[in-house]
């Protein structure tokens, strides 16, 4: 059997991971406590939370998720004292969705974490699999994602938040990059700020995994012995960020660190990129649109009641 | 040899199949565990794709790029752990 060589942080237990981008070789406790670090810095370095904040997390049962819940849940009990409130959206997945619900159940209540599950059918009287089965000019997860977007802001509200913290890894803001550059929609890269904006209606929302490869928190989640969801989303091959997503890891595998370019580059447009659009209010649903009808009224033809 | 692997999360070609024993030459690395396992279950081929999926390949409880790689060698009663990257928040 091989040995590993021995970590460059400790310099005492063998290494388990090599981190290309940075050359280092780590053990798993220095790992760990590396991914808390980088988590720790990017709230700070971003001014993500205040003490005592209420924080919603939205939380799938996939691992970037489960790993943003236990390190947020680490370092607000070391730390702030913020509340944290785990939030699960349904959207109505045969399948997918419900073995996903059982592995968040079970994480909160192994956490001590309040946890609160919204569905499709509560707000939009439908599911995603209702939607997808309809005829439809986009990918499912366009109509996914707004949905999820409107309702997870509204729990957060409902649940007095301040702050709704979401899994978005390192990969998810290159890619959302990358998209936004090959749809040349510029003003869009104002949305990457992981701070998010301090806007009405909206719980800010805020991104504490943005500089953590999706490949550490999967590390991180497997050394912490998370459950992995085994059935992958039916709707998931539609997305065009499959293609950005495949790219940059070819990219990433030959080139360690273009995820880390990528983002920053993407950081260093978004303040250039402060969208001009003023915010009206949606005539159907009366909530927060940049038309007199919002994207989420559009999509599901919602009538008012 | 016998080499020991696990499957997690959507990596297991059915929700029954959590681990596969496999007999392989002596002499075998990761890269022809690889091509086993995908010659057992064609339908994760696109997933074990290793240029582009980036899945972590736990061997002995370190993950390959940490030694030689889909090079690493296996020996007698080796332990391989395939973790999906993949797979959404």
């Amino acid at each position: 059997m091989m040995s590993a060589p021995t970590c460059s942080k400790c310099h005492q237990k063998p290494s388990v991971y090599y981190r290309p981008y940075s050359g280092e070789r780590l053990c798993p406790n220095c790992f760990n406590a590396s991914i808390k670090e980088r988590v720790q810095t990017a709230i700070n370095r971003f001014n993500m939370l205040d003490h005592w904040s209420r924080v919603a997390v939205g939380v799938s049962g996939g691992k970037d998720s489960l790993t943003l819940l236990s390190i947020l849940k680490e370092i607000e009990d070391e730390t702030h004292g913020s509340e944290l409130i785990a939030i699960t959206v349904d959207e109505g997945i045969r399948g997918y969705r419900d073995e996903a619900l059982s592995i968040v159940e079970r994480a909160c209540k192994t956490m001590s974490i309040e946890w609160k599950l919204v569905s499709f059918t509560d707000l939009f009287d439908t599911t995603m699999d209702e939607i997808a089965a309809r005829e439809r000019a986009l990918g499912a997860c366009s109509f996914c994602g707004v949905l999820r977007r409107r309702i997870l802001n509204e729990a957060a509200k409902n649940v007095d938040a301040d702050r709704l913290a979401t899994g978005h890894t390192l990969d998810d803001m290159a890619q959302s990059a990358l998209l936004n550059l090959l749809r040349g929609d510029i003003g869009k890269m104002a949305s990457l700020d992981p701070a998010g904006a301090k806007s009405p209606g909206f719980v800010r929302r805020i991104k504490p995994l943005c500089e953590v490869p999706e490949r550490e928190t999967t590390l991180y989640a497997y050394l912490r012995g998370f459950e992995f969801q085994a059935t992958p989303c039916p709707y998931a091959g539609e997305a065009m960020r499959g293609d950005a997503r495949a790219f940059l890891n070819r990219m990433e595998a030959t080139r360690p660190g273009t995820l880390f370019t990528t983002y920053n580059a993407a950081l260093r447009l978004a303040p250039a990129a402060t969208s001009t659009e003023v915010m009206r209010t949606c005539r159907v649903c009366g909530e927060p649109s940049v038309g007199d009808v919002c994207r989420v009224c559009q999509l599901i033809e919602k009538k008012q009641g | 040899m016998r080499v020991r692997v696990r499957l997690l999360g959507s990596l297991r070609p059915t929700s029954d199949v959590k681990e596969l024993n496999l007999e392989l030459p002596e002499g075998s690395n990761v890269s022809t565990l690889i091509k086993r396992v995908v010659g057992i279950y064609p339908q994760l081929g696109g997933m074990l794709d290793i240029s582009s999926s980036g899945n972590l390949i736990v061997v002995g409880g370190v993950e390959v790029g940490n030694l030689q790689g889909l090079k690493t060698p296996l020996g007698e009663d080796s332990e391989v752990v395939l973790v999906p990257v993949t797979h959404g928040g």
